[in-house]
Protein backbone atom coordinates (compact mmCIF):
# COMPACT_ATOMS: atom_id res chain seq x y z
CA UNK A 1 0.00 0.00 0.00
CA UNK A 2 1.45 3.86 -0.76
CA UNK A 3 2.16 4.87 2.85
CA UNK A 4 0.71 8.00 2.40
CA UNK A 5 -2.46 6.53 1.56
CA UNK A 6 -4.16 7.67 4.98
CA UNK A 7 -3.21 11.38 4.39
CA UNK A 8 -4.69 11.45 0.80
CA UNK A 9 -8.56 9.79 2.09
CA UNK A 10 -7.80 12.70 4.63
CA UNK A 11 -7.24 14.91 2.22
CA UNK A 12 -10.22 13.53 -0.05
CA UNK A 13 -12.52 13.74 2.64
CA UNK A 14 -11.61 17.57 3.81
CA UNK A 15 -11.63 18.50 -0.30
CA UNK A 16 -15.22 16.18 -0.59
CA UNK A 17 -13.91 14.56 -3.51
CA UNK A 18 -16.36 11.81 -2.98
CA UNK A 19 -14.93 9.37 -5.91
CA UNK A 20 -11.60 9.38 -4.80
CA UNK A 21 -12.57 9.15 -0.63
CA UNK A 22 -13.70 6.18 -1.86
CA UNK A 23 -11.37 4.70 -3.53
CA UNK A 24 -8.97 5.45 -1.00
CA UNK A 25 -10.68 4.22 2.12
CA UNK A 26 -11.39 0.97 -0.14
CA UNK A 27 -7.51 1.03 -0.41
CA UNK A 28 -6.86 1.70 3.46
CA UNK A 29 -9.20 -1.40 3.92
CA UNK A 30 -7.92 -3.85 1.76
CA UNK A 31 -4.16 -3.12 2.89
CA UNK A 32 -5.49 -4.52 6.20
CA UNK A 33 -4.49 -1.17 7.83
CA UNK A 34 -6.00 -0.68 11.86
CA UNK A 35 -9.40 -0.01 11.77
CA UNK A 36 -8.75 2.81 15.00
CA UNK A 37 -5.61 4.03 13.21
CA UNK A 38 -8.22 4.63 9.71
CA UNK A 39 -10.69 6.54 12.30
CA UNK A 40 -8.90 8.44 13.85
CA UNK A 41 -7.42 9.72 11.09
CA UNK A 42 -10.83 10.84 9.07
CA UNK A 43 -11.94 12.29 12.29
CA UNK A 44 -8.97 14.45 12.37
CA UNK A 45 -10.26 15.65 8.56
CA UNK A 46 -13.45 16.14 10.09
CA UNK A 47 -11.86 18.63 12.49
CA UNK A 48 -10.70 20.20 9.90
CA UNK A 49 -14.01 20.56 7.92
CA UNK A 50 -15.79 21.79 10.96
CA UNK A 51 -12.59 24.12 11.03
CA UNK A 52 -13.39 25.68 7.71
CA UNK A 53 -16.56 25.73 8.51
CA UNK A 54 -15.78 28.18 11.26
CA UNK A 55 -13.91 29.99 8.78
CA UNK A 56 -16.81 30.71 6.35
CA UNK A 57 -15.35 28.89 3.89
CA UNK A 58 -17.37 26.31 4.07
CA UNK A 59 -21.34 25.97 4.58
CA UNK A 60 -24.29 23.87 5.38
CA UNK A 61 -23.96 21.79 2.38
CA UNK A 62 -19.78 20.94 2.89
CA UNK A 63 -20.90 19.61 6.44
CA UNK A 64 -23.69 17.10 5.44
CA UNK A 65 -21.39 15.62 2.72
CA UNK A 66 -18.92 15.53 5.28
CA UNK A 67 -20.84 13.67 7.43
CA UNK A 68 -22.05 11.65 4.51
CA UNK A 69 -18.66 10.18 3.64
CA UNK A 70 -18.24 9.72 7.09
CA UNK A 71 -20.76 7.78 7.52
CA UNK A 72 -19.83 5.32 4.67
CA UNK A 73 -16.48 4.85 6.26
CA UNK A 74 -17.93 3.92 9.84
CA UNK A 75 -20.83 1.83 8.76
CA UNK A 76 -17.82 -0.50 7.16
CA UNK A 77 -15.05 -0.07 10.46
CA UNK A 78 -17.83 -0.56 12.68
CA UNK A 79 -17.49 -4.09 13.06
CA UNK A 80 -13.88 -3.98 13.49
CA UNK A 81 -14.24 -1.32 16.01
CA UNK A 82 -16.56 -3.13 18.84
CA UNK A 83 -13.55 -4.63 21.06
CA UNK A 84 -11.42 -1.93 20.77
CA UNK A 85 -13.65 1.10 21.14
CA UNK A 86 -14.95 2.59 23.83
CA UNK A 87 -17.14 5.67 23.55
CA UNK A 88 -16.11 9.33 24.28
CA UNK A 89 -19.42 9.92 25.92
CA UNK A 90 -23.53 9.21 25.35
CA UNK A 91 -25.30 11.77 24.32
CA UNK A 92 -28.97 11.69 23.72
CA UNK A 93 -30.35 14.04 20.59
CA UNK A 94 -33.80 14.81 19.86
CA UNK A 95 -35.80 17.96 18.04
CA UNK A 96 -37.99 19.00 20.97
CA UNK A 97 -42.26 18.43 20.88
CA UNK A 98 -43.51 21.36 18.67
CA UNK A 99 -40.47 21.35 16.22
CA UNK A 100 -39.09 19.17 13.42
CA UNK A 101 -36.37 21.42 11.77
CA UNK A 102 -33.75 18.27 11.91
CA UNK A 103 -31.24 19.59 9.13
CA UNK A 104 -28.78 21.37 12.38
CA UNK A 105 -29.48 17.98 14.40
CA UNK A 106 -28.26 15.77 11.74
CA UNK A 107 -25.37 18.04 11.40
CA UNK A 108 -24.28 17.93 15.32
CA UNK A 109 -25.22 14.06 15.10
CA UNK A 110 -22.56 13.07 12.37
CA UNK A 111 -19.96 15.71 14.02
CA UNK A 112 -20.93 13.90 17.07
CA UNK A 113 -21.23 9.95 15.66
CA UNK A 114 -17.50 11.24 13.57
CA UNK A 115 -16.31 12.38 16.94
CA UNK A 116 -16.94 9.54 18.52
CA UNK A 117 -19.71 9.78 20.44
CA UNK A 118 -22.61 7.38 21.03
CA UNK A 119 -25.59 9.11 19.96
CA UNK A 120 -28.91 8.20 20.99
CA UNK A 121 -31.59 9.94 18.37
CA UNK A 122 -34.57 10.60 18.90
CA UNK A 123 -35.82 12.31 15.80
CA UNK A 124 -38.19 15.28 16.08
CA UNK A 125 -41.43 16.74 17.84
CA UNK A 126 -40.06 14.42 21.35
CA UNK A 127 -41.89 14.90 23.93
CA UNK A 128 -39.82 16.01 27.15
CA UNK A 129 -40.60 12.66 28.97
CA UNK A 130 -39.27 11.14 26.17
CA UNK A 131 -35.56 12.63 26.50
CA UNK A 132 -35.81 11.45 30.08
CA UNK A 133 -37.07 8.22 29.50
CA UNK A 134 -33.83 7.77 27.12
CA UNK A 135 -31.74 9.59 29.15
CA UNK A 136 -32.40 6.78 32.07
CA UNK A 137 -32.30 3.96 29.78
CA UNK A 138 -28.73 4.35 28.26
CA UNK A 139 -27.09 6.24 31.08
CA UNK A 140 -26.34 9.28 29.06
CA UNK A 141 -24.69 12.12 30.81
CA UNK A 142 -25.89 14.92 28.13
CA UNK A 143 -29.09 15.78 26.51
CA UNK A 144 -28.77 17.76 22.89
CA UNK A 145 -31.94 19.47 22.23
CA UNK A 146 -32.53 21.22 18.92
CA UNK A 147 -35.26 23.83 18.37
CA UNK A 148 -35.52 26.33 15.50
CA UNK A 149 -38.82 27.97 16.23
CA UNK A 150 -38.83 30.56 19.01
CA UNK A 151 -41.79 28.48 20.53
CA UNK A 152 -40.67 25.68 20.57
CA UNK A 153 -37.63 26.28 22.34
CA UNK A 154 -39.67 27.31 25.22
CA UNK A 155 -40.48 23.83 25.37
CA UNK A 156 -36.81 22.59 26.45
CA UNK A 157 -37.96 24.15 29.76
CA UNK A 158 -40.33 20.91 30.38
CA UNK A 159 -37.29 18.75 30.14
CA UNK A 160 -35.48 20.03 32.53
CA UNK A 161 -38.63 20.25 34.68
CA UNK A 162 -39.02 16.46 33.78
CA UNK A 163 -35.54 15.61 34.89
CA UNK A 164 -35.76 17.26 38.01
CA UNK A 165 -39.09 15.39 38.89
CA UNK A 166 -37.00 11.91 38.06
CA UNK A 167 -34.11 13.19 40.07
CA UNK A 168 -31.77 12.85 37.49
CA UNK A 169 -30.98 17.01 36.69
CA UNK A 170 -27.57 16.75 38.45
CA UNK A 171 -26.01 13.93 36.53
CA UNK A 172 -27.39 15.03 32.96
CA UNK A 173 -26.15 18.37 31.22
CA UNK A 174 -28.46 20.21 29.02
CA UNK A 175 -27.40 22.05 25.47
CA UNK A 176 -29.62 23.34 22.94
CA UNK A 177 -29.26 24.57 19.48
CA UNK A 178 -30.63 26.15 16.84
CA UNK A 179 -31.36 29.69 14.99
CA UNK A 180 -33.30 30.87 17.87
CA UNK A 181 -31.54 29.59 20.71
CA UNK A 182 -29.54 33.00 23.20
CA UNK A 183 -27.55 32.70 25.99
CA UNK A 184 -30.11 34.50 28.35
CA UNK A 185 -31.65 31.07 27.80
CA UNK A 186 -29.45 29.28 29.88
CA UNK A 187 -30.42 30.60 32.78
CA UNK A 188 -34.87 30.88 31.88
CA UNK A 189 -34.98 27.82 31.04
CA UNK A 190 -32.46 26.00 33.43
CA UNK A 191 -30.01 24.92 30.62
CA UNK A 192 -26.28 24.28 30.61
CA UNK A 193 -25.75 25.63 26.99
CA UNK A 194 -27.58 27.24 24.54
CA UNK A 195 -25.95 27.92 20.79
CA UNK A 196 -26.87 28.48 17.16
CA UNK A 197 -24.14 27.58 15.37
CA UNK A 198 -23.59 23.14 15.44
CA UNK A 199 -19.86 23.28 15.52
CA UNK A 200 -19.84 25.28 18.40
CA UNK A 201 -22.37 22.89 20.15
CA UNK A 202 -20.16 20.31 19.40
CA UNK A 203 -17.18 21.82 20.99
CA UNK A 204 -19.26 22.32 24.06
CA UNK A 205 -20.02 18.64 24.12
CA UNK A 206 -16.50 17.73 23.69
CA UNK A 207 -15.42 19.61 26.70
CA UNK A 208 -18.21 18.40 28.68
CA UNK A 209 -16.86 14.36 28.22
CA UNK A 210 -13.40 15.64 28.53
CA UNK A 211 -14.21 17.25 32.21
CA UNK A 212 -16.49 13.84 32.91
CA UNK B 1 -51.76 58.51 -3.76
CA UNK B 2 -52.74 55.18 -3.80
CA UNK B 3 -51.29 51.88 -2.70
CA UNK B 4 -49.80 51.20 -6.53
CA UNK B 5 -48.38 54.69 -6.71
CA UNK B 6 -46.99 54.62 -3.48
CA UNK B 7 -45.41 51.64 -4.67
CA UNK B 8 -44.28 52.33 -8.38
CA UNK B 9 -42.33 55.59 -6.24
CA UNK B 10 -40.63 53.56 -3.79
CA UNK B 11 -39.72 51.01 -6.12
CA UNK B 12 -37.79 53.38 -8.43
CA UNK B 13 -36.06 54.65 -4.81
CA UNK B 14 -37.72 57.84 -4.89
CA UNK B 15 -39.71 58.80 -1.53
CA UNK B 16 -43.58 57.75 -1.12
CA UNK B 17 -45.57 59.41 1.04
CA UNK B 18 -45.76 56.21 3.71
CA UNK B 19 -43.57 53.21 4.25
CA UNK B 20 -45.76 50.42 3.69
CA UNK B 21 -46.26 47.60 6.03
CA UNK B 22 -46.13 43.84 5.47
CA UNK B 23 -47.07 41.93 8.62
CA UNK B 24 -46.37 37.94 8.63
CA UNK B 25 -48.40 35.74 11.15
CA UNK B 26 -48.24 32.06 11.94
CA UNK B 27 -51.38 30.53 11.66
CA UNK B 28 -51.46 29.95 15.26
CA UNK B 29 -50.20 33.62 15.89
CA UNK B 30 -53.39 34.34 13.66
CA UNK B 31 -55.82 31.95 15.73
CA UNK B 32 -54.62 33.81 18.88
CA UNK B 33 -55.75 37.35 17.61
CA UNK B 34 -58.40 36.17 16.34
CA UNK B 35 -59.45 34.50 19.96
CA UNK B 36 -58.32 38.27 21.34
CA UNK B 37 -59.99 40.55 18.75
CA UNK B 38 -64.13 40.77 16.92
CA UNK B 39 -63.52 40.67 13.17
CA UNK B 40 -64.47 44.94 13.32
CA UNK B 41 -60.82 45.49 15.59
CA UNK B 42 -58.93 43.30 13.30
CA UNK B 43 -60.12 44.68 10.44
CA UNK B 44 -57.58 47.87 11.16
CA UNK B 45 -54.68 45.40 10.81
CA UNK B 46 -55.61 44.05 7.41
CA UNK B 47 -53.01 44.55 5.01
CA UNK B 48 -55.70 46.42 2.83
CA UNK B 49 -54.75 49.29 5.55
CA UNK B 50 -51.06 48.92 5.56
CA UNK B 51 -49.90 47.11 2.03
CA UNK B 52 -51.97 47.20 -0.57
CA UNK B 53 -51.54 44.48 -2.50
CA UNK B 54 -53.42 41.93 -4.63
CA UNK B 55 -51.65 38.05 -5.02
CA UNK B 56 -51.99 35.94 -8.06
CA UNK B 57 -50.50 32.43 -8.07
CA UNK B 58 -51.40 29.16 -9.16
CA UNK B 59 -53.20 26.83 -7.32
CA UNK B 60 -54.13 22.89 -8.15
CA UNK B 61 -55.69 21.78 -11.80
CA UNK B 62 -58.82 20.43 -12.09
CA UNK B 63 -57.23 17.06 -12.50
CA UNK B 64 -55.77 17.18 -9.01
CA UNK B 65 -58.31 18.76 -7.17
CA UNK B 66 -60.80 16.23 -8.25
CA UNK B 67 -58.97 13.44 -5.72
CA UNK B 68 -60.31 15.32 -3.03
CA UNK B 69 -57.57 18.44 -2.60
CA UNK B 70 -58.21 20.54 0.45
CA UNK B 71 -55.55 23.23 2.71
CA UNK B 72 -54.48 22.77 5.67
CA UNK B 73 -53.07 25.94 6.89
CA UNK B 74 -50.63 24.21 9.12
CA UNK B 75 -48.82 22.48 6.69
CA UNK B 76 -46.58 24.13 4.64
CA UNK B 77 -47.79 24.87 1.12
CA UNK B 78 -50.12 22.61 2.48
CA UNK B 79 -52.46 21.64 -1.00
CA UNK B 80 -53.29 18.46 -1.48
CA UNK B 81 -54.89 15.05 -0.83
CA UNK B 82 -54.57 13.21 3.21
CA UNK B 83 -52.54 10.19 3.23
CA UNK B 84 -53.56 9.39 6.80
CA UNK B 85 -54.52 11.71 9.55
CA UNK B 86 -51.35 13.94 10.33
CA UNK B 87 -49.85 13.23 6.68
CA UNK B 88 -50.48 15.40 3.25
CA UNK B 89 -49.40 14.68 -0.02
CA UNK B 90 -49.09 17.51 -2.80
CA UNK B 91 -49.08 17.60 -6.70
CA UNK B 92 -45.44 16.82 -6.66
CA UNK B 93 -46.16 13.81 -4.88
CA UNK B 94 -43.78 15.61 -1.74
CA UNK B 95 -45.35 14.80 1.71
CA UNK B 96 -45.21 16.36 4.62
CA UNK B 97 -46.38 15.44 8.16
CA UNK B 98 -47.74 17.85 11.36
CA UNK B 99 -46.19 17.58 14.71
CA UNK B 100 -47.64 16.25 17.55
CA UNK B 101 -48.75 20.12 18.67
CA UNK B 102 -50.50 20.48 14.83
CA UNK B 103 -48.61 23.56 14.42
CA UNK B 104 -45.81 22.97 12.09
CA UNK B 105 -45.19 20.51 9.30
CA UNK B 106 -42.31 18.77 7.93
CA UNK B 107 -41.43 16.30 4.63
CA UNK B 108 -41.41 13.40 5.47
CA UNK B 109 -41.14 12.00 2.03
CA UNK B 110 -39.67 12.95 -0.96
CA UNK B 111 -40.19 10.93 -4.20
CA UNK B 112 -37.62 11.14 -6.08
CA UNK B 113 -35.41 10.00 -2.85
CA UNK B 114 -34.99 6.45 -4.96
CA UNK B 115 -34.68 7.52 -8.02
CA UNK B 116 -30.92 7.30 -10.65
CA UNK B 117 -29.94 9.35 -13.53
CA UNK B 118 -32.55 7.03 -16.01
CA UNK B 119 -35.44 6.61 -13.83
CA UNK B 120 -35.70 10.48 -13.07
CA UNK B 121 -36.80 10.94 -17.00
CA UNK B 122 -40.53 8.61 -15.59
CA UNK B 123 -41.21 11.93 -13.09
CA UNK B 124 -42.71 14.81 -14.60
CA UNK B 125 -43.07 17.83 -12.82
CA UNK B 126 -46.63 19.41 -12.30
CA UNK B 127 -48.14 20.90 -15.76
CA UNK B 128 -48.06 24.73 -15.20
CA UNK B 129 -50.82 25.25 -18.45
CA UNK B 130 -52.85 22.52 -16.88
CA UNK B 131 -56.71 23.29 -16.57
CA UNK B 132 -57.72 25.58 -13.75
CA UNK B 133 -54.10 25.91 -12.75
CA UNK B 134 -55.10 29.66 -12.44
CA UNK B 135 -58.62 30.69 -11.12
CA UNK B 136 -57.54 34.37 -11.96
CA UNK B 137 -58.05 36.15 -15.31
CA UNK B 138 -56.34 39.16 -16.88
CA UNK B 139 -59.19 41.07 -16.41
CA UNK B 140 -59.13 40.46 -12.96
CA UNK B 141 -55.55 42.06 -12.23
CA UNK B 142 -56.28 44.92 -14.69
CA UNK B 143 -59.17 45.41 -11.82
CA UNK B 144 -56.80 45.14 -8.92
CA UNK B 145 -54.86 47.35 -10.55
CA UNK B 146 -58.57 49.96 -11.43
CA UNK B 147 -58.38 49.96 -7.98
CA UNK B 148 -55.10 51.12 -6.86
CA UNK B 149 -53.60 47.79 -5.68
CA UNK B 150 -50.16 47.08 -6.28
CA UNK B 151 -50.49 43.29 -8.09
CA UNK B 152 -47.91 40.42 -6.78
CA UNK B 153 -47.51 37.27 -8.74
CA UNK B 154 -46.17 34.02 -6.85
CA UNK B 155 -45.06 30.65 -7.76
CA UNK B 156 -47.54 28.64 -5.03
CA UNK B 157 -44.03 26.63 -4.11
CA UNK B 158 -40.51 27.32 -3.23
CA UNK B 159 -38.02 28.10 -5.90
CA UNK B 160 -35.47 25.90 -6.78
CA UNK B 161 -33.32 24.67 -3.79
CA UNK B 162 -35.71 24.33 -1.50
CA UNK B 163 -38.06 22.68 -3.78
CA UNK B 164 -35.66 19.80 -5.19
CA UNK B 165 -34.59 18.99 -1.54
CA UNK B 166 -37.91 18.36 -0.98
CA UNK B 167 -38.22 16.25 -3.83
CA UNK B 168 -34.92 14.46 -3.65
CA UNK B 169 -34.49 14.92 0.22
CA UNK B 170 -31.90 16.86 1.84
CA UNK B 171 -28.99 14.59 2.10
CA UNK B 172 -29.10 12.67 -0.71
CA UNK B 173 -29.27 16.27 -2.80
CA UNK B 174 -26.61 17.28 -0.86
CA UNK B 175 -24.49 14.33 -2.35
CA UNK B 176 -25.68 14.77 -5.74
CA UNK B 177 -24.36 18.29 -5.45
CA UNK B 178 -20.95 16.88 -4.86
CA UNK B 179 -20.91 13.99 -7.03
CA UNK B 180 -23.65 13.39 -9.17
CA UNK B 181 -23.97 16.93 -11.56
CA UNK B 182 -26.08 15.10 -13.81
CA UNK B 183 -28.63 14.02 -11.88
CA UNK B 184 -28.79 17.75 -10.61
CA UNK B 185 -29.15 19.50 -13.92
CA UNK B 186 -31.56 17.14 -15.00
CA UNK B 187 -33.64 17.87 -11.84
CA UNK B 188 -33.44 21.64 -12.63
CA UNK B 189 -34.43 21.52 -16.21
CA UNK B 190 -37.53 19.49 -14.97
CA UNK B 191 -38.16 22.25 -12.12
CA UNK B 192 -37.44 25.01 -14.81
CA UNK B 193 -40.17 23.68 -17.44
CA UNK B 194 -42.77 24.82 -14.22
CA UNK B 195 -41.32 27.77 -13.13
CA UNK B 196 -40.94 29.03 -16.65
CA UNK B 197 -43.86 28.40 -17.53
CA UNK B 198 -45.89 29.79 -14.40
CA UNK B 199 -44.03 32.88 -14.75
CA UNK B 200 -45.22 33.45 -18.24
CA UNK B 201 -48.42 33.36 -17.36
CA UNK B 202 -47.84 35.67 -14.72
CA UNK B 203 -46.15 37.90 -17.45
CA UNK B 204 -49.15 37.54 -19.31
CA UNK B 205 -51.53 38.26 -16.52
CA UNK B 206 -49.79 41.19 -16.25
CA UNK B 207 -48.71 40.99 -12.57
CA UNK B 208 -46.34 44.16 -11.08
CA UNK B 209 -44.07 42.01 -9.22
CA UNK B 210 -43.26 38.31 -9.05
CA UNK B 211 -42.15 36.77 -5.62
CA UNK B 212 -39.20 34.15 -5.89
CA UNK B 213 -38.93 32.14 -2.30
CA UNK B 214 -35.96 29.74 -1.65
CA UNK B 215 -33.84 30.01 1.80
CA UNK B 216 -30.20 29.37 0.73
CA UNK B 217 -29.36 30.32 4.16
CA UNK B 218 -29.78 30.37 7.67
CA UNK B 219 -28.43 32.80 10.20
CA UNK B 220 -24.56 31.38 10.22
CA UNK B 221 -24.12 31.91 6.71
CA UNK B 222 -25.49 29.86 3.30
CA UNK B 223 -27.35 26.32 3.41
CA UNK B 224 -26.19 25.37 0.34
CA UNK B 225 -21.93 26.96 -0.24
CA UNK B 226 -22.23 29.43 -2.88
CA UNK B 227 -19.92 28.19 -5.15
CA UNK B 228 -22.49 25.21 -5.42
CA UNK B 229 -25.28 27.68 -5.21
CA UNK B 230 -23.61 30.08 -8.62
CA UNK B 231 -23.13 26.72 -10.28
CA UNK B 232 -26.66 24.74 -10.20
CA UNK B 233 -29.30 27.62 -8.84
CA UNK B 234 -28.70 30.86 -10.36
CA UNK B 235 -28.31 29.74 -13.74
CA UNK B 236 -32.42 28.53 -12.99
CA UNK B 237 -32.75 31.55 -11.50
CA UNK B 238 -31.29 33.85 -14.44
CA UNK B 239 -33.46 31.56 -16.93
CA UNK B 240 -36.61 32.22 -14.97
CA UNK B 241 -36.12 36.05 -14.94
CA UNK B 242 -35.24 36.31 -18.19
CA UNK B 243 -39.04 34.78 -19.06
CA UNK B 244 -40.24 37.16 -16.54
CA UNK B 245 -38.55 40.27 -17.74
CA UNK B 246 -39.34 42.66 -19.24
CA UNK B 247 -42.76 42.30 -18.59
CA UNK B 248 -42.74 42.07 -14.72
CA UNK B 249 -40.39 44.56 -14.14
CA UNK B 250 -40.06 43.77 -10.75
CA UNK B 251 -38.90 40.89 -9.21
CA UNK B 252 -38.65 39.80 -5.40
CA UNK B 253 -36.09 37.42 -3.64
CA UNK B 254 -37.02 35.82 -0.47
CA UNK B 255 -34.34 34.00 1.93
CA UNK B 256 -34.38 33.51 5.31
CA UNK B 257 -30.82 34.31 6.64
CA UNK B 258 -27.85 35.31 6.14
CA UNK B 259 -27.00 35.65 2.09
CA UNK B 260 -24.77 38.21 1.90
CA UNK B 261 -22.01 36.36 -0.17
CA UNK B 262 -24.61 36.00 -3.20
CA UNK B 263 -26.65 39.17 -2.90
CA UNK B 264 -24.31 40.87 -5.79
CA UNK B 265 -24.80 37.49 -8.00
CA UNK B 266 -29.01 38.13 -7.02
CA UNK B 267 -28.62 42.00 -8.34
CA UNK B 268 -26.92 40.74 -11.55
CA UNK B 269 -29.54 38.52 -12.74
CA UNK B 270 -32.24 41.21 -12.31
CA UNK B 271 -33.57 40.98 -8.25
CA UNK B 272 -34.22 44.34 -7.45
CA UNK B 273 -36.21 43.28 -4.12
CA UNK B 274 -34.79 41.86 -1.12
CA UNK B 275 -36.52 40.08 1.29
CA UNK B 276 -36.73 39.90 4.42
CA UNK B 277 -33.39 41.33 5.56
CA UNK B 278 -33.50 39.27 8.51
CA UNK B 279 -31.55 41.39 10.92
CA UNK B 280 -30.53 38.85 13.46
CA UNK B 281 -27.67 38.00 11.13
CA UNK B 282 -27.74 40.78 8.39
CA UNK B 283 -27.67 44.42 9.31
CA UNK B 284 -30.01 46.23 7.36
CA UNK B 285 -28.25 49.53 7.65
CA UNK B 286 -25.20 47.91 5.99
CA UNK B 287 -27.43 46.08 3.36
CA UNK B 288 -29.01 49.92 2.78
CA UNK B 289 -25.29 51.31 2.59
CA UNK B 290 -24.10 48.89 0.16
CA UNK B 291 -27.00 47.45 -2.27
CA UNK B 292 -29.50 50.50 -1.60
CA UNK B 293 -29.10 51.80 -4.84
CA UNK B 294 -30.19 48.51 -6.69
CA UNK B 295 -32.50 46.96 -3.84
CA UNK B 296 -35.24 47.81 -2.43
CA UNK B 297 -35.30 45.83 1.25
CA UNK B 298 -38.50 44.29 2.39
CA UNK B 299 -38.92 43.32 5.90
CA UNK B 300 -36.35 44.95 8.65
CA UNK B 301 -38.32 42.88 12.22
CA UNK B 302 -37.26 40.21 13.92
CA UNK B 303 -39.59 37.77 14.45
CA UNK B 304 -36.73 35.83 16.61
CA UNK B 305 -35.78 38.18 19.57
CA UNK B 306 -37.54 41.40 19.34
CA UNK B 307 -40.92 40.42 18.71
CA UNK B 308 -41.31 37.37 20.69
CA UNK B 309 -38.79 38.24 23.96
CA UNK B 310 -38.58 42.25 23.52
CA UNK B 311 -40.57 44.87 25.73
CA UNK B 312 -43.24 46.83 23.89
CA UNK B 313 -40.29 49.84 23.73
CA UNK B 314 -37.67 47.68 22.07
CA UNK B 315 -40.16 46.37 19.21
CA UNK B 316 -40.98 50.43 18.62
CA UNK B 317 -37.23 51.01 19.07
CA UNK B 318 -36.81 48.31 16.01
CA UNK B 319 -39.18 49.88 14.14
CA UNK B 320 -38.09 53.02 14.40
CA UNK B 321 -34.53 51.78 13.57
CA UNK B 322 -35.43 49.80 10.33
CA UNK B 323 -36.75 53.11 9.01
CA UNK B 324 -34.07 55.26 10.02
CA UNK B 325 -31.58 53.12 8.03
CA UNK B 326 -33.89 51.96 4.95
CA UNK B 327 -36.17 54.49 4.11
CA UNK B 328 -34.08 57.23 2.72
CA UNK B 329 -34.58 57.71 -0.92
CA UNK B 330 -37.49 55.35 -1.21
CA UNK B 331 -36.85 51.79 -1.51
CA UNK B 332 -37.72 50.06 1.54
CA UNK B 333 -40.96 48.09 2.83
CA UNK B 334 -40.95 47.40 6.11
CA UNK B 335 -42.17 43.93 7.73
CA UNK B 336 -41.74 41.20 9.74
CA UNK B 337 -38.48 39.06 8.92
CA UNK B 338 -40.79 35.89 8.67
CA UNK B 339 -44.35 34.60 10.20
CA UNK B 340 -44.80 36.03 13.80
CA UNK B 341 -44.90 32.96 16.53
CA UNK B 342 -47.89 32.21 18.45
CA UNK B 343 -45.37 32.75 22.16
CA UNK B 344 -45.07 36.65 20.64
CA UNK B 345 -47.44 39.32 23.29
CA UNK B 346 -50.02 41.10 21.46
CA UNK B 347 -48.58 43.84 22.73
CA UNK B 348 -45.69 43.96 20.88
CA UNK B 349 -47.61 42.81 17.29
CA UNK B 350 -49.89 46.31 18.50
CA UNK B 351 -46.53 48.12 18.90
CA UNK B 352 -45.70 47.40 15.66
CA UNK B 353 -48.53 49.21 14.06
CA UNK B 354 -48.31 51.59 16.34
CA UNK B 355 -44.53 52.79 15.49
CA UNK B 356 -44.96 52.19 11.94
CA UNK B 357 -48.22 54.53 11.97
CA UNK B 358 -45.36 56.94 14.21
CA UNK B 359 -42.66 56.54 12.06
CA UNK B 360 -43.73 55.60 8.82
CA UNK B 361 -44.75 58.78 7.24
CA UNK B 362 -41.88 60.73 4.98
CA UNK B 363 -44.10 64.08 5.31
CA UNK B 364 -43.21 63.23 9.30
CA UNK B 365 -39.73 62.52 9.02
Amino acid sequence: MNPDTLGRLRQALVELDSPKYDELLKEALSADMEPMKILDTLRSGMEEVGDRFERSEYFVSELVMAGELMKRALSVLKPHLKNVHRARGKIVLGTIIGDLHDIGKEIVKSLLVSAGFEVHDLGIDVPPEVFVQKTKETGAHIIGISALLSTSIANTAMVVESLKEAGIRDEVKVIVGGAAARPWMIEKYGLDAAVYDAVKGVEIIKMWAEEK
Amino acid sequence: MNWREQFLRLLEHEEPDVIPLDVWCSPAFRAKLESQFSPEELARFSPDQWLGVRSVAPGVPEEFARKGVVHEPFIHYGTGIWIDEDTMEDEWGIRRRLTATRTESRVVYSPLRDLDLDSLDDYHSPDPYATGRFSITKEDVKRYKEEGYWVVGNFGIDAFWCQSWFLRGFNQLTIDLFANSEFVEKLMSKLLEYYVGVGRKLAEFGVDQANIYDDIACQTGMIVSPRLWRRYIKPQYRILIEALQPRVKYIFFHSDGDLRPVIPDLIEIGVNILNPVQPDCMDPAELKKLYGDELTLWGGLSVQDTLPHGRVEDVKREVKRAIESCAARGGFVLGTSNNITQDTPTRNFLAVYEAAKEYGKYSLR
